[in-house]
């Protein structure tokens, strides 16, 4: 997101607070403590601990990928558009990330997102989606089917 | 029933969270050295849990966002969805979660009598977000296929209750419009003797937890065949149960004499129990007061009411459900011509007769007719002079009139809050062959897209 001259004089002359994060591929990422409070389980422990900031902050389960795109959508104060520009696996990471880290407003943007890409979709779409092996026999699945046929009408195209 | 599933849902959501919370907070507090000793099996560690399946939790989370109609094509996707749409924990956590993440979309189920000429009546669910400003109202009809016979009608609606409703008329039913589930009741068992009649009923529908049941209670008024003459405040009381797909008659009956205004168009389910407001003749003079009755006891009670309006023939009472269904309330308002304020009675505390309050009154509104419906704590729904459906919403801020554009003939149009559930009609394989399916068409009475 682009800053405004104001904005970025005031950065420069102020210094944000920031914290150290350590991202699962080892990269050191500062970053502006209003984001990093959104994250409760680093929040938590920076309270907890009255903690040296310097030290980074381990999350072994978030990519240095997924964080910076979090923290975009964070700036952006959860910008739908931006999201839409999200591959897949990029929604998935940034979901998983979410429910890791606790964030909750970003964890009920990113669901809420999922969930209205996938409604409508076929069942093909929903399991290449979560990457989801078919384990029914084609006769359980024709049983599943044919209890509840009017749900596969009107479909959307994948 | 949902209050009570919602709190604990609560409950359990800030007991996890907790846990969570604690747990994460003393992993962090483990040596780092652990951690970045792991580290460059992350890259490996994150491409394997990408390949494998979302936790359950995030899986429950993004699912509980879906309409109902969708969840039912995910039972498709594999065996581990199926198990977990199937469960009934999931069920009745998608009924509170799902819909409380829709405050701003507005749905009503809305039953109405079109023409003058014919007893056919539509159910349409309307649909509107609140801060629409164009005003867009769109609706779509459920078209129950075997239903749509000339002789068949639906004059009153009660639900939902963990989204099934029951709709009087011919045949009785009871739906689950979210799976188009239609299910007819069979005929009323005659509990009348050869010696009596009845000419007047009241209907009454709820959920027995115990016995995972839906039931419908019916009362009638007991007139001899001899006399002709009616048996006063008299009644007799029929169940049907939806476990067993009958009816049988209650042996207690209503132990004390009682009569009904009117059955409500509010559904006022509350504790378990479904209400009606009724009065009692105290030597000549009329007593309002409440008749209950208990699903899961199968027992009537006599709830005593305070004087909280001047005569029936100036202005109405209806019952409603108050505090998310924790209690019960009355809002009185004037009957048509008269330029009054009107009142909102609360019993503050449900298991307490004397906690009766005003809550609040709303200034005079001229096009109100008849109470059709009343959300949360001040939305109402009213029908207009001219049976048009209209929203009103009293919230200070927000206060505002909407025009529904949608009307009923002959006092035709009755409305319930529409909710999205998976709760199943099906009892056991004997009875499924017997759900009627149906489709879902846009409404061509009202139909902005045209």
């Amino acid at each position: 997101m682009q800053k405004t001259e104001g904005e970025e004089s005031k950065a420069e002359n102020e210094e944000v607070k920031q914290v150290t994060l350590m991202t699962s591929d080892g990269v050191k990422m500062k970053v502006e403590i209003s984001i990093v409070y959104e994250m409760e389980i680093v929040r938590s422990f920076i309270e907890v601990n009255d903690a040296d900031h310097s030290v980074p902050f381990p999350l072994p389960n978030v990519s240095s990928h997924t964080l910076d795109l979090i923290i975009e959508l964070v700036k952006n104060e959860y910008d739908d558009e931006f999201m839409k520009t999200f591959s897949h696996d990029e929604l998935k990471e940034v979901l998983v990330a979410a429910n890791y880290l606790n964030m909750k407003t970003l964890l009920d943007f990113i669901a809420t997102a999922i969930a209205n890409l996938l409604e409508k979709k076929s069942v093909e779409f929903i399991r290449n989606f979560f990457n989801i092996v078919n384990d029914f026999t084609p006769e359980e699945e024709a049983e599943i089917r044919k209890t509840n046929e009017w749900v596969f009408q009107d479909l959307d195209e994948d | 029933m949902a209050i009570a599933m919602f709190s604990s849902v609560c409950l359990f959501c800030s007991f996890l969270f907790q846990s969570f919370v604690i747990l994460q907070t003393k992993i962090m507090k483990l040596p780092i050295l652990i951690l970045t000793t792991r580290r460059e099996e992350g890259t490996k560690q994150e491409k394997m849990s990408m390949e494998q399946y979302l936790p359950r939790e995030l899986v429950s989370n993004i699912l509980s966002r879906l309409p109902a109609k969708d969840l039912l094509k995910c039972k498709r996707v594999c065996k581990s969805w199926f198990d977990l749409l199937t469960d009934p924990h999931f069920i009745s956590n998608y009924y509170v979660v799902h819909n409380s993440l829709q405050s701003l979309e507005k749905h009503l189920l809305v039953i109405r009598r079109p023409f003058l000429s014919n007893l056919k009546t539509s159910i349409s669910l309307l649909s509107w977000n609140a801060n629409d400003s164009k005003n867009l109202v769109s609706s779509d009809v459920l078209n129950p296929s075997e239903y749509n016979s000339e002789h068949k009608y639906w004059s009153e609606i009660s639900g939902p209750c963990n989204g099934i409703y029951f709709l009087e008329g011919n045949p009785n039913v009871v739906i689950n419009p979210s799976l188009r589930q239609f299910k007819a009741l069979p005929e009323f068992y005659l509990s009348g003797s050869s010696k009596t009649y009845s000419l007047s009923d009241h209907s009454g529908f709820g959920f027995d937890s115990k016995t995972n049941d839906y039931k419908v209670v019916v009362i009638r008024d007991i007139w001899s065949k001899e006399t002709n003459e009616r048996k006063p405040g008299h009644w007799t009381a029929d169940l049907y149960s939806l476990n067993h797909n009958s009816w049988r008659k209650l042996g207690a009956a209503i132990p004390f004499p009682i009569e009904i205004w009117s059955s409500s168009w509010v559904y006022t389910y509350v504790n378990n129990c479904c209400h009606w407001w009724g009065y009692v003749d105290d030597s000549g003079r009329r007593e309002d007061c409440v008749l209950a009755f208990d699903m899961v006891s199968e027992s009537f009670r006599k709830i005593k009411v305070p004087r909280i309006r001047g005569s029936a023939k100036e202005e109405f009472a209806t019952l409603a459900p108050f505090n998310e269904s924790a209690t019960i309330g009355v809002i009185v308002y004037p009957v048509r011509g008269q330029k009054k304020p009107f009142d909102v009675w609360v019993m503050k505390d449900y298991w307490d007769e004397g906690s009766w309050v005003r809550k609040y009154s709303v200034e005079p509104i001229e096009e109100i007719h008849k109470l059709v419906g009343f959300y949360g704590s001040n939305q109402f729904l009213w029908s207009s002079r001219d049976e048009g459906l209209v929203w009103h919403d009293c919230e200070p801020e927000t206060e505002q009139m909407k025009d529904l554009q949608v009307h009923g003939k002959n006092g035709s149009l009755r409305a319930a809050r529409y909710m999205e559930s998976l709760v199943s009609l099906k009892r056991g394989n004997e009875f499924s062959w017997q759900l009627v399916s149906c489709s879902m068409v846009p409404d061509h009475l009202l139909d902005p897209r045209k």
